[in-house]
Parts: structure tokens; C-alpha cells; sequence
């Protein structure tokens, strides 16, 4: 199952590469290879080993397989969902809320007490702001603050 | 060259740099000390970090930690039977039976001496092979470049022992995402569908923070035991003189194996621990106590895991090719500098190369101080549960792909790594053949481009110059060699 699932989306990238590759120009200068080169090799080397794995999976489906535990836990699909919300809540909030925000969501997530997320959440805002505000001069974005 | 080496040293004890060296050993001790944090996820973390650091002190902080987390998975390896990073797992075999029988310490301290000696071994060699390869590569042009980087690009294969078709899939996916952005030839935008955001392409710093650090936190998030393990005090941190003498033969034998490993590019400190620990067995008149805790079993990979560092280190600055997944990113670091690694480092920048090295020998021997002295505390640390230490983690992960351009941009680019590279390790794939090719990539098609464009579409470019042909004809069987093995194993011939 995880094979075939892998070998599918192989050759659908390689294909899906394959045609964006139709709308780059030709080379500037005849005889050399345009902008189009790489990518469609890129795109039809995706292609070629997907085809690659479909085989090798039914070669190995005839003499046993073997499945992937492809379960995504619970806690894990949480701690992406905070990952991929971190940037607009850190151009909407700016830094300091959003950074205890995700750190404490994510003490919680690993079922640490409420105490315990606040305070260890306040203390790693505040080492990482010093460290990189004002140790590496990053500015942070400042968000409704502003 | 002893005046540039001398030089060199100088420059990398001066009282800033010195500190700054001494402070980046420490923190690399700690993560290779703690169990699921790797030397790579370690200098990926960094790399943004040294980005406000003059090229010398950035570039000597990665090496550093380099060095020094490699030496302290040996200590989790030894107390607990986990090691800190993969490069110490032969070093339990060894090291936990004998923590067992109470002589943790001990353990400990031929690991760190060990360590040391084979960081020794390998730069004397770094030194001495890098400026004679580099004179060598002055003769390079743009055909010799596009073989060294295909050279590189097939080490994929090799990164991916396991499944080599797997590390093919995920290179080529890395070098489709390569060519994301502005053709480095005409200018046009390619892959971009209008965004603003992906006109200056994937840049591979986010990308390898998402897929080696943001990965490995959702990975341990997945653990039902956060908790901390037991861990035993540790008394005594030094063997006896007469037991570093029984270990003396294995070790410069050991050191020598890990740095020639070390050059290969593909084979990386894990492979050297477990050959050098095999060899030690086979040249030892104990061979039968292996296993059951000697010395000897913990000298032997640890003295090849750390040779391994100044190994990968010369190919790395002598032709741009990385010896490991660690020096990838090294490459990286260099390359997003304006610092292209190769023949031209040594003419253009030997100042810069010959304080790598000082700054190389001066980290050996604090990591040596730091291992000695301060295993007790890194002991404790291994006390604190990992439901504390992921947040902060996945906290320096997000800051630290922001920090490098100010861009909310990057930091997506590290959350969709570290989704992909999830779901990529779920599947069998590694995150390394996607960072190399995101690397090296851009360099083969250029110099392929500027080749073709040079003698008029002539293909025959490629194979009339020498080296590049070498370098080709090295790339077909770096391809070829792992899938040969993978079908012997298969056959059951190994």
C-alpha cells in the first residue's frame, strides 16, 4: 500500500513536471539546452522510478510484502497544525504572543501541567527574543502591535 | 604551508574566536549528549545562527559542533545504551556492558581520548591532502564542475543505502525544486505561478532546518514515553595509562579507517564506527570479550567516528563535494557566504581555509577538555524529559528560518520540509539527497549550460577532458554500486 501510494505520486509529479516544462521557452541559442532542460529531466527521471517502485512492489507483493504503519498520531497531526499556523499568527500577533502562544499550546499538547507550560513557555519566549533580538539583531515582526 | 597552518591556529585563538569556539562545543556536546538530537539536526540549527558572524567564526561554530556532538553521543551510548547520535552506536556494544560492571567513567573517558586521538589523525591528513588536491582542481572548468557535481549528486544513492531508488526519487524531487525560481541563463521565471515569494527560488537553509530538525520533532512527538531515562553517577572519567596503551594500535588503526571513509562521499561516521569496531575485533587477541564490555570495542568506533569529521572535510574543500549530510550543509553554509569551496578557496580565500583548519585543531582539543571535564554534567542533563526540550526545539526551528532573511517566506518553506520529510521518513526516504541536490543542483546545470553554450552544443566536451570524464565515470558507479549491493542482499549473497 505504501509503495503503490509512493509510486503513484511519483509519477504523477513527474508527469505534472513534465507538462509545466511546455510552457518555458526554447533556448537562446540553437543546439544548447533552454531553461526547460533540468526540469524535464527532473520530471521524467520521477516518472521512470516510479514506474521503478510499481514494479519492484509487485515483485515483492508475490513473494511477501511489506506495509508501512502509515497511522498519523493524534499528538503529531496537533504539533503540525500549530507548525503551519505559526506564520500568519506571527504576522497578525507579532512575535512575543505568538512564540509563547505556540510554545505553550505545544507544552500542552505533550501534556505538561498548566503551571509548568506558562512559566517554561515565558522563559524560552524570553531567552530566544534576547538571544535573537537583541544578541543577532533580528527584528520580529511586531504584527497589530505595530 | 607550516606558516599558514601556524598562522591559521593564531587566528583561531584569538580571545573572540576562541570563546565563541569554546561556547559552540559545548552546545554541540550537549546535542550530540541527548538522544534524538543529531550532529546534523544540531549544525542545520545553527547554520542561521552564524549568519551575523564574520564567514571565519560562522563557518569554525558549525565545524565545532560538528566535532563535539559527534563525541558526545558517546556518552548517552555508554550510560543509558541510547546513543546520542547514530555515529555511537557501535560505542554501545561495548560501552553500556561496561557502564553495567561500573566503570561508566572509564567508558567515557577513552571514548573522549579516542575521539580526540582519531581528530588528530584526520587533520594531519586534511592539512597535508587538501592545499596538493586543491592545486589539482586549479586546472577545473565549467565541464569539470558539472561532473563534480554530478559526482556529488550521486551520492544520493549512496546516503540512501537502504533503498538507493528511494534516494534517486527524493534527489530528483530536490533538483526539480532546484529549478524553482529565476534560470540562472536567460532570467525568466520558472515554476513560479506569479508568486513574488518563489522567484528567488527554494532557498535550501529553511529547507533543511524543516527537514532534519522540524522533522525529527514530529517524529518524537509520536513517542508515548517522554519522560527521562535512570541514569547511573559517573566517579572516575579517565582509564588507567596502561589500558590507552593495549588501545594504542587500534586506535591510530581505527583513526586511519574513519578519516579514509570520511573522504568517501555517502559513507558517513556510522559506517566507519562499525568498520573500525569489526577490525578491532578481528585484530584483537580478546576477540571473543567484544561485546561483553573491553575498552577496546569503545576506542575503536569512537576514535573512526570522529576521523570521520576531517575526512569529509576534504573533499568538501578541495572540490565542493561533501563527504556526509553534516558537510552538506557545511557546503551550503559557504555557498549562501559567496564562498564557493574548491581550488579557489585556497587561492582566493587561503587566509579563511588555513583558519578552518586552526580552528578545526583548536575545537579537537577543547571538545577533548569539555568531554573530560564536563561528562559528569552531561550526564545529568540526560535527566531532563523531552516533553521540555521539543518545544524549545521546534521554538528555534521556526526563529531560526526567520532570522536568516527576515522572511515569514522561509519559515514556511521549514514547516513544509518538515511535513515532507515526515512523511518521506513514514515512507521509506531520506531528507539528504533532497538538500543536495537542492545544493549542487543549480551548480551542474549552470556549468552544464555554460559548457554547451561554450563549444557550440558539442557534447564530446565531456568526454575529451580527463577529469571531467573521471569524475563521470566515478558518478556511474557511485549510482551503479548501491543498487548492485541492494540486489545481492536481496539474492542473499551478504
Amino acid at each position: 500500500m505504501g509503495d503503490r501510494m509512493v509510486s503513484i505520486i511519483t509519477i504523477a509529479i513527474g508527469l505534472f513536471v513534465i507538462v509545466l516544462t511546455f510552457s518555458l521557452p526554447p533556448p537562446a541559442m540553437k543546439g544548447t539546452p533552454g531553461p526547460a532542460f533540468f526540469p524535464c529531466i527532473a520530471g521524467t527521471g520521477l516518472v521512470c522510478c516510479g514506474l521503478y517502485l510499481w514494479l519492484k512492489r509487485k515483485k515483492i507483493l508475490k513473494n511477501g510484502s511489506s506495509a508501512y504503519p502509515l497511522q498519523l498520531k493524534g499528538r503529531v497531526f496537533k504539533i503540525m497544525v500549530l507548525a503551519a499556523l505559526s506564520p500568519p499568527l506571527l504576522n497578525f500577533f507579532g512575535f512575543l504572543p505568538t512564540c509563547f502562544g505556540t510554545t505553550f499550546f505545544f507544552l500542552k499538547i505533550l501534556q505538561v501541567s498548566y503551571f509548568g507550560a506558562v512559566i517554561i513557555g515565558l522563559v524560552i519566549t524570553m531567552v530566544i527574543y534576547l538571544a535573537f533580538h537583541y544578541g543577532l539583531q533580528v527584528q520580529f515582526p511586531r504584527g497589530i502591535w505595530n | 604551508m607550516f606558516e599558514h597552518i601556524i598562522q591559521g591556529m593564531l587566528l583561531a585563538m584569538q580571545p573572540k574566536l576562541f570563546l565563541i569556539t569554546l561556547l559552540a562545543v559545548m552546545g554541540g556536546y550537549l546535542i550530540g549528549a541527548l538522544p534524538g538530537l543529531t550532529a546534523t539536526m544540531g549544525v542545520a540549527i545553527l547554520v542561521p545562527l552564524t549568519f551575523n558572524f564574520p564567514p571565519q567564526e560562522g563557518l569554525i561554530v558549525l565545524i565545532a559542533v560538528f566535532i563535539s556532538a559527534i563525541q558526545g553521543g558517546s556518552v548517552p551510548a555508554v550510560l543509558i545504551n541510547t546513543p546520542g547520535t547514530p555515529a555511537a552506536t557501535a560505542t554501545a556494544l561495548d560501552g553500556y556492558p561496561l557502564a553495567t560492571k561500573g566503570f561508566a567513567g572509564k567508558a567515557i573517558g577513552m571514548a573522549q581520548i579516542a575521539s580526540f586521538s582519531g581528530l588528530m589523525i584526520s587533520w594531519l591528513m586534511l592539512v597535508t591532502i587538501a592545499p596538493m588536491l586543491a592545486q589539482i582542481a586549479l586546472t577545473f572548468s565549467t565541464p569539470e564542475y558539472f561532473a563534480i557535481a554530478v559526482f556529488g549528486l550521486t551520492i544520493i544513492a549512496s546516503l540512501s543505502a537502504d533503498s538507493p531508488g528511494k534516494g534517486i526519487i527524493a534527489g530528483l524531487l530536490g533538483l526539480f525544486l532546484a529549478t524553482i525560481g529565476l534560470d540562472p541563463m536567460d532570467g525568466i521565471p520558472r515554476f513560479t505561478f506569479g508568486s513574488e515569494w518563489l522567484m528567488g527560488g527554494i532557498s535550501y537553509v529553511p529547507a533543511l532546518i524543516g527537514l532534519f530538525a522540524l522533522s525529527e520533532v514530529f517524529f518524537a512527538g509520536e513517542e508515548s514515553d517522554l519522560a527521562s531515562p535512570a541514569v547511573q553517577n559517573i566517579r572516575k572519567v579517565l582509564p588507567d595509562p596502561q589500558e590507552i596503551k593495549r588501545c594504542f594500535a587500534s586506535i591510530i588503526r581505527s583513526g586511519f579507517i574513519g578519516t579514509f571513509i570520511g573522504i568517501l562521499p555517502g559513507a558517513g561516521a556510522d559506517i566507519a564506527a562499525f568498520v573500525s569496531y569489526g577490525e578491532a575485533k578481528r585484530w584483537s587477541k580478546n576477540s571473543e570479550k567484544f561485546g561483553t564490555g573491553l575498552l577496546e570495542g569503545v576506542a575503536a568506533p569512537e576514535a573512526a567516528n570522529n576521523a570521520v569529521c576531517g575526512g569529509a572535510m576534504i573533499p568538501l574543500m578541495t572540490l565542493g563535494v561533501p563527504g556526509d549530510a553534516v558537510t552538506a550543509i557545511i557546503l551550503g553554509a559557504l555557498i549562501i557566504r559567496g564562498l564557493r569551496p574548491g581550488p579557489s578557496l585556497f587561492s582566493d580565500q587561503g587566509a579563511l581555509a588555513y583558519t578552518l583548519f586552526g580552528g578545526f585543531l583548536v575545537a579537537s582539543i577543547l571538545t577533548l577538555l569539555v568531554g573530560l571535564s564536563l561528562a559528569k554534567v552531561f550526564a545529568r542533563i540526560l535527566n531532563v524529559p523531552k516533553k521540555y526540550l521539543l518545544p524549545i526545539i521546534f521554538s528555534f526551528c521556526l526563529v531560526g528560518s526567520y532570522a536568516i532573511q527576515s522572511s515569514i517566506f522561509d519559515v514556511y518553506i521549514t514547516i513544509f520540509f518538515g511535513i515532507v520529510g515526515y512523511f518521506m521518513r513514514k515512507f521509506g526516504f531520506q531528507g539528504s539527497p533532497i538538500v543536495l541536490a537542492l545544493i549542487l543542483g543549480p551548480m551542474a546545470e549552470y556549468n552544464f549550460r555554460l559548457s554547451l553554450m561554450s563549444s557550440h552544443g558539442d557534447f564530446s566536451i565531456f568526454i575529451t577532458r580527463p577529469l571531467c570524464l573521471l569524475f563521470l565515470i566515478l558518478s556511474f558507479f557511485s549510482i551503479a554500486i548501491p543498487f548492485w549491493r541492494e540486489n545481492r542482499v536481496k539474492k542473499g549473497r551478504i
